[in-house]
């Protein structure tokens, strides 16, 4: 991204707007003079200004009545100003040029090196203005997009799977006698994919609410959560023999309900890759790691092999086969998701058949400045 | 005897709209079904206009199931047009529709909708969704009386 910056050099002698442009050609801004007061304001419609260089003593409209004005415009509010003054200034006199909004009170004659200097200091700042204020344009404008994207998913892309399932079963039910068995079969596979495939549209929609959904965050205890978690997933399958080893009382920081779906979904998974275990182990506690609170989700299940262990968290990406484990693909991508809208890491360790480990922190409230805290912190 | 109980069934896609009617044959809901394939269509029916000027108006649906999604005039703009007129604004609207966004579930209940129900891929669910449907807001929902008007005085 380039683009000219201009500095406005207001003074009404136009042998110190000369010198002062000759000092400034080193910065290779774009010099825009004018003599008096409304001359400049005149100047300020015409240009966006990095920065303005105002001499304080001007016939007419003096520099701190110009900045008065300059302040109460929109356009112009945030422009850094720089008052040059004559002689030494009584103190009082450069509290007013602050309270006017300087940024920096030069007395003549001024020194052409650190004038020069301090000059770049405001160009540079301005330049990195504008380009954080680019950034967040087009990730505003992405976010959009996105939302938009999801929105025309969530209504266009299911409506033909159901064509596609409805009408392969009118086929079986209004032409039974004219299909032999492989016929239905084929039938069959057809509403399976259509079935399988809205299943998919709808985890993917879900992995795209959580990137758009506003986070509130407070403290919360995790224990709690996950207690409420396992109790479900018990009653869910009553007959399987699972021990939970949740400690209550971990603390955290963040999003209740996604931490809430995050959670579910890791002692979800938990839960099912300790499926084929007579005494199945689940546990939830918090530790230290190089003075971070690292928390973490251990089961006794199949576990993986480490060299896969890359491909853990991507979307639809599986790490056993659909017969012993069926699944989506979604769940652990879910998981990275909330971990890192909460500023942490994820990471896993595990053995094939001896149980995996999966690691996150939660650094949260610096990664998230624009969302609202309904709790200080302790 | 003819059944006045009727449907009103606001949908753009055909196969849907194939759907939808053999579902309701299958599970012998034999009550008429008007079909309207955009919102402006709807709008027409249910105020007399357009190709449908001079209709009898006393002959309102029992219930409307209304898609989202549909061209010219969307769904949730019909049921704002629906709740603002003195004539159909009791008249219940059901949502049947493909999303499951979070934003047209306010939206819709915001704007005065009786139901939302989201339209399964899976034939079987959908056609127990529409048996439901059907059962409920043609059997046992009391639909608001007809030519009343807003003191519950005759209107006509």
């Amino acid at each position: 991204m380039s683009y000219a910056q201009k500095i406005l050099i207001v003074d009404d002698r136009g042998e110190n707007l000369f010198a002062l442009e000759k000092t400034l050609s080193e910065t290779r801004a774009e010099i825009i003079q004018a003599t008096s007061g409304n001359d400049a304001l005149a100047r300020s419609l015409e240009h966006d200004f990095a920065l303005a260089i105002l001499d304080v003593r001007m016939p007419g409209m003096d520099g701190y009545e110009l900045a008065e004005l300059l302040r109460g415009e929109s356009k112009t509010r945030h422009l850094p100003i720089i008052f040059l003054t004559a002689e030494n200034p009584e103190d009082s006199e450069i509290f007013k040029g602050y309270e006017a909004g300087a940024v920096d009170y030069i007395v003549k004659p001024y020194n052409r090196v650190i004038l020069s200097a301090k000059v770049s200091v405001f160009l540079r700042l301005d330049r990195q203005q504008q380009e954080l204020h680019e950034q967040q344009r087009l990730l505003e404008a992405a976010n959009k997009e996105l939302e938009a994207f999801a929105y025309s998913v969530s209504h266009d892309l299911r409506a033909p799977l159901r064509g596609i399932d409805g009408f392969s079963k009118a086929l079986l039910e209004d032409y039974q006698d004219k299909l032999d068995d492989t016929g239905r079969d084929y039938l069959n596979r057809v509403r399976a994919g259509a079935q399988r495939m809205a299943g998919l549209i709808d985890d993917l929609l879900k992995l795209s609410r959580l990137t758009r959904a506003e986070m509130q965050h407070q403290r919360l205890d995790l224990g709690e959560l996950a207690q409420r978690i396992a109790d479900e997933l018990q009653r869910s399958e009553p007959e399987r023999q699972v021990d939970f080893n949740i400690s209550l009382g971990i603390s955290a920081q963040g999003d209740r309900a996604l931490l809430g779906i995050g959670l579910e979904n890791l002692l979800r998974n938990a839960w099912k890759f300790t499926g084929h275990r007579k005494h199945a182990r689940i546990e939830l506690g918090v530790t230290e790691q190089a003075g971070e609170r690292v928390y973490f989700v251990r089961d006794n299940g199949a576990g993986f092999d480490m060299a896969y262990v890359d491909k853990l968290f991507g979307v639809f990406q599986r790490l056993h086969d659909a017969a012993d484990f069926p699944g989506s693909g979604i769940g652990l991508a879910i998981v990275k998701r909330v971990v890192s809208r909460h500023g942490g890491r994820i990471w896993a360790e595990a053995k094939v058949d001896g149980g995996a480990t999966f690691y996150f922190t939660l650094p949260g409230v610096g990664s998230a400045l624009s969302d609202n805290r309904s709790e200080s912190e302790e | 005897m003819k059944n006045e109980k009727s449907i009103l069934l606001v949908e753009d896609n055909p196969d849907d709209e194939a759907l939808t009617l053999r579902a309701l044959r299958q599970h012998n809901i034999a009550n008429e079904v008007v079909v309207a394939r955009n919102g402006v269509e709807a709008l027409d029916y249910l105020f007399g206009t357009g190709p449908h000027e001079g209709r009898d108006l006393d002959d309102t649906p029992t219930v409307v199931l209304l898609d989202l999604k549909l061209p010219k005039i969307d769904g949730l703009e019909v049921l704002e047009c629906v709740r603002a007129d003195e004539r159909t604004k009791r008249l219940p609207v059901v949502i049947l529709t493909s999303s499951g966004e979070d934003e047209d579930k306010i939206r819709g209940y915001e704007l005065g909708a009786n139901s939302y129900v989201r339209k399964p891929v899976s034939f079987e669910e959908f056609s127990e969704a529409v048996r439901q449907l059907g059962l409920y807001w043609l059997v046992l929902n009391e639909p608001p009386p007809k030519g009343r008007g807003k003191d519950g005085k005759e209107t006509t």
